[in-house]
């Protein structure tokens, strides 16, 4: 039997272009880049037109106050009220003065420039007006840092008085300066936003398909033969994949034929068929598709981050008013719940992703939190409110942690730590648009209706988990139950130096330090609210390119301890900043080092894990990860309070200093511990 | 007679606002106007407020022109008449007709149709309704003074006091009313200033003169009107003399300083609480709603007059302050 097959093009005969892993960062850069230029563009030119508006509109408000104020006075005179039988001008200085926020000052004078009454802090050299300006209605000039509109007062025709009201300077500046940050949050958000979306578009269509060709052609040519590649992905790749499958199909056909031929042709060709089948692996009963991987879960992350933080901002406000306006209580407690099932669900979640797979505990928590929205979007009351949120919080901590097994399974050999790196890296991001969206979104539809919001899309998004992510592949092995688990996780040495010298010293810090000594002591330098919230955000701009760095170097120098180490002791010399540098300068360093040394030490910390996990007797990852986030929960619940009590016990500065040495043992600590098993340390 | 002119006057409106109407209403409504002093401000308030909205009222105007002894032929005239509703004008002659509302029903009084009181102080104090929420009886209607604290309140606002006299007419209970809550507030810092009655037990406007005096004996640094209708009639002579004596004069009434001399007044314009009180009336008559749930209320916008050239007499200026909400006049 002669049959000749047509053999069809193959695909692996031509020279693939490997696809470069910085093919999707430059794809993405590019076009985060233009789209910064235009939307940087068109923000600049925004501002400018507020520019423009703004300043002849502030100082317009001090004329128009000028003039209601001088009116009053006008008009008592023009009753026949003799000026100098005016009454309660301080009274009504000061009502003038506190009726409109912003103002430097009131302030009435005789027509020479002797002060009569005032209110505000009134400039000490106030240079007499020029005679002409009488004739004005109103005379507007620069007095150091204060617009300075006056507006005479005539008694029968003759000029008696000036009302001179004041507006500093400064004030138009912030008022300027919050509109910039306003646009550059506003322009933040939309390139997070962007590059998530192209990173999941693009990791989808371009980089995983490609991967997935070249991951068939490496197993090709090392003689695996029973591999088939994913058909239905991405248009170019896809078709490249389909060829291949046809090449493979085809081979076992004819491997098959020969194997048929060579049982009639007798020894010597049965023996060279051995010693092929000793170098290559034919299959065609059990043929393996090799999938292209998931594209990523940090889309999907991203968007559920992103729907939980819709709320962020004004929960407490919620609460409070469903409490009836009640207390500070009423206003924490939904948070405090929400806090509390992370915590407690965290290592639950990891045993469910453990026994179900990824993709499987990813939708049941996406469900969990999709009802907690709808819940929290229905209540009426505070206590079935705080419910929901734990319910969301409970849904919430299943989802990370699933996620952050899929990203450490998927990850490609060697870049475990970018690929954890990338789970932080969605969730900073996910919380910053989320956060700054969630206020414009409840401001137009309302607190209740923006759950709703949330809740929409989450349940968008278990769409797309399920039909985007890849079925769970469960190995048949028994998983160990919770309690064995922690009992084995806590017997892994390793991990529980990670644990208690690594995760939960910074976790105190970033609780202790950036969310409660931070702001505390920035309003003690004497900025505003505004300002505090731009320097505490200072954290998550320096960490998001961090943890980028921290992972790209783990993977590089598969040191991830050491740099675990490295930054832990950066992290707590940065908080003893204070013993050298002035209080206004220390801060923000201090708050720039610990975005730094966080950053860095993030996806490091996370990488370590699957490592550990391998260990003989320790439970899986998931497992571990889920015990590793509850320590983390634990550091941040602990961190505010013992900065309380340091900050009760020896005053701000102090606090700063204890925090940063205790971070700094802990850290040499660790370092010490690394050194013994150097080798086995390594993040890989 | 009086009551006739006054009679032609509301015929004269009639045409017009009859003719006015659009009119799924069949005939004017019917509603007698018993007024204690005459038409004035209250009374244009209420007629305009009708003719506004164009809607067909006939007016039967009764004066009793200060004389309560015709108030039973005024009632038996009512129920002969039989209007759609009954408008009362001042307190004395609102609990001479309607009488308290708890009071049996013996006749002397008028309980047969609904009715809208207006210029009448502390109804519930005087026992014309059972309370300004729930007036208890098919009446209701506008009060027109301020709270007796709010009027202290603006009194010390523009020139503080340690102590004010108040002068009054100890016939009428709108009058004690009021001075009852003020010395409830002031205690031993009021000095009560009733004119005196002559044989017949009327008040006497020979006293008032005395009264001033007294006041400026104790040196009292206000002398207080309260909406008095004796010392309204009176109120050149009053305010005049205090002004003479360099007494600054406050009062709850407008009369007192738009058209005489007194100094200052917190007070609700005439002509707005008429125009309230054909509210209510509209609501009974075209709504059809119980007169007894519709509460009891006073304007929520008074007016702080301040007549400028007593001020300047007296030289006591307003403060500042004061004039950007005070009405000068």
């Amino acid at each position: 039997m002669n049959v000749i097959l047509p053999v069809p093009p193959t695909p692996a005969a031509r020279p693939a272009p490997s696809p470069s892993p910085r093919l999707a960062g430059r794809v993405i850069a590019l076009a985060v880049l233009l789209l910064c230029a235009t939307v940087g563009f068109v923000s600049h030119t925004a501002l400018r037109a507020f520019e423009d508006q703004v300043r002849p509109e502030l100082e317009r408000e001090a004329l128009v106050v000028g003039r209601i104020g001088a009116g009053t006075l006008q008009r008592a005179l023009d009753l026949g009220v003799p000026f100098d039988r005016l009454t309660g001008t301080e009274d009504y200085l000061s009502a003038l003065f506190s009726a409109r926020a912003g103002l430097a000052y009131v302030l009435l004078t005789r027509a020479n420039g002797a002060s009569i009454a005032a209110s505000g802090t009134v400039p000490d050299a106030m240079p007499p007006l020029p005679a002409e300006a009488a004739e004005a209605p109103s005379l507007t000039r620069l007095l150091g840092r204060h617009h300075d509109v006056a507006v005479p007062l005539r008694e029968s025709g003759r000029l008696v008085a000036w009302v001179h009201v004041g507006i500093d300077r400064v004030r138009i500046e912030s008022a300027l300066d919050d509109m910039r940050w306003d646009i550059f949050m506003v322009l933040l958000v939309v390139l997070l936003a962007t590059s998530e979306f192209l990173r999941f578009i693009v990791a989808g269509t371009v980089t995983a398909p490609i991967g997935m060709v070249l991951r068939v052609q490496q197993r090709l040519a090392a003689g695996d033969w029973t591999v088939q590649a994913d058909g239905g992905i991405g248009a170019e790749a896809g078709r490249v994949a389909r060829h291949l499958n046809v090449l493979v199909r085809r081979m076992n056909d004819r491997w098959s034929r020969l194997v048929w031929l060579a049982q009639d042709a007798g020894g010597r060709a049965q023996a060279l068929l051995g010693d092929v089948a000793g170098r290559l692996s034919f299959g065609p009963a059990q043929v393996a598709r090799l999938g292209a991987g998931t594209a990523s879960a940090r889309l999907p992350l991203f968007l559920f981050v992103f729907a939980e933080q819709l709320s962020t901002s004004f929960i407490p406000l919620h609460a409070q008013s469903l409490s009836g306006g009640g207390t500070t209580f009423a206003a924490a407690l939904p948070i405090a719940t929400f806090v509390a099932a992370v915590a407690l669900m965290t290592p639950w979640g990891g045993a469910i992703v453990a026994r179900h797979g990824a993709r499987s505990a990813m939708i049941r928590g996406i469900l969990i939190a999709a009802a907690g929205h709808s819940a929290a979007a229905v209540m009426q009351d505070a206590t079935g409110f705080a419910l929901a949120r734990a319910v969301a919080g409970a849904g919430y901590a299943i989802v990370t942690i699933a996620c952050q097994v899929h990203l450490a399974q998927e990850a490609p050999s060697g870049r475990v730590a970018q690929s954890l790196g990338g789970f932080t890296g969605a969730v900073m991001t996910g919380a910053v648009c989320g956060t700054a969206i969630g206020a414009v979104v409840a401001d137009r539809v309302g607190f209740a209706m923006t759950f709703g919001v949330s809740a929409l899309l989450v349940l968008g998004l278990a769409v797309l988990v399920w039909r985007e992510f890849e079925r769970d592949d469960i190995s048949a092995v028994e998983q160990p139950g919770l309690w064995r688990s922690a009992r084995a996780a806590m017997s892994e040495p390793r991990f529980v130096a990670l644990v208690l010298l690594a995760a939960i010293p910074a976790k105190i810090l970033l609780g202790g330090f950036i969310f409660f000594l931070a702001p505390l002591a920035l309003r003690e330098t004497g900025l505003g609210q505004a300002a505090i919230g731009r320097h505490v955000m200072l954290y998550g701009l320096c960490m998001l390119p961090a943890i980028a760095i921290g992972a790209w170097l783990a993977d590089r120098t598969g040191r991830g301890g050491l740099i675990i180490a490295v930054a832990g002791i950066a992290n707590g010399l940065g908080l003893l900043l204070p013993l050298w540098l002035e209080t206004d300068l220390a801060l923000p360093a201090a708050i720039i080092i610990t975005g730094i040394s966080q950053g860095l030490a993030a996806a490091p910390m996370l990488a370590i894990i699957p490592g550990l996990s391998l260990a003989r007797g320790a439970p899986p990852s998931a497992a571990m990860l889920g015990f590793l986030r509850l320590a983390e929960r634990f550091g941040s619940v602990v961190g505010p309070p013992a900065a309380a009590a340091l900050l009760t016990l020896g005053g701000g500065a102090q606090a700063m200093l204890v925090l940063g040495a205790v971070s700094l043992a802990a850290a040499l600590g660790y370092a010490l511990a690394l050194l013994p098993r150097w080798g086995i340390w390594h993040a890989r | 007679m009086r009551a006739d002119t006054l009679a032609r006057r509301a015929l004269l409106a009639t045409p017009f606002l009859a003719n006015g109407g659009a009119l799924a209403q069949q005939r004017p409504y019917r509603i007698l106007m018993l007024l204690f002093r005459g038409w004035e401000e209250a009374c244009d308030g209420f007629r305009d407020h009708f003719a506004a909205r164009r809607i067909p009222v006939e007016f039967i105007i009764r004066d009793m022109a200060q004389d309560l002894t015709r108030v039973p032929g005024a009632i038996a005239e009512a129920r002969e008449l039989r209007p759609d509703l009954v408008h009362v004008w001042g307190t004395s002659l609102a609990l001479a007709v309607l009488g308290p509302w708890d009071a049996p029903d013996d006749g002397r009084t008028l309980r047969d149709f609904p009715a809208v009181f207006s210029i009448v102080t502390d109804p519930a104090g005087n026992r014309l309704v059972r309370s300004r929420e729930a007036p208890g009886r098919a009446v209701t209607g506008t009060e027109y003074i301020a709270p007796v604290d709010v009027q202290l309140r603006a009194m010390g606002r523009y020139a503080a006091f340690r102590t004010v006299a108040a002068v009054f007419n100890p016939r009428e209970s709108n009058s004690l009313s009021v001075v009852a809550q003020m010395r409830a507030q002031l205690g031993e810092a009021l000095l009560s200033l009733p004119v005196a009655l002559d044989g017949q037990g009327r008040p006497d406007p020979a006293s008032i003169p005395d009264c001033v005096a007294a006041a400026r004996a104790a040196g009292v640094d206000w002398l207080y009107i309260p909406p008095d209708t004796f010392l309204n009639e009176h109120r050149q002579a009053l305010t005049q003399g205090a002004l003479a004596a360099g007494l600054p004069c406050f009062s709850a009434s407008e009369r007192f300083v738009l058209f005489a001399d007194g100094l200052a007044g917190l007070v609700s314009r005439y002509y707005s609480v008429g125009a309230f009180s054909a509210f209510k009336a509209v609501q009974i008559l075209r709504e059809g709603r119980d007169p007894a749930s519709i509460p009891v209320e006073t304007l929520t916008r008074l007016s702080f007059l301040i007549r400028m050239e007593t001020a300047r007499r007296l030289g006591s200026y307003p403060p500042v302050g004061l004039l950007r909400v005070a009405e000068a006049v």
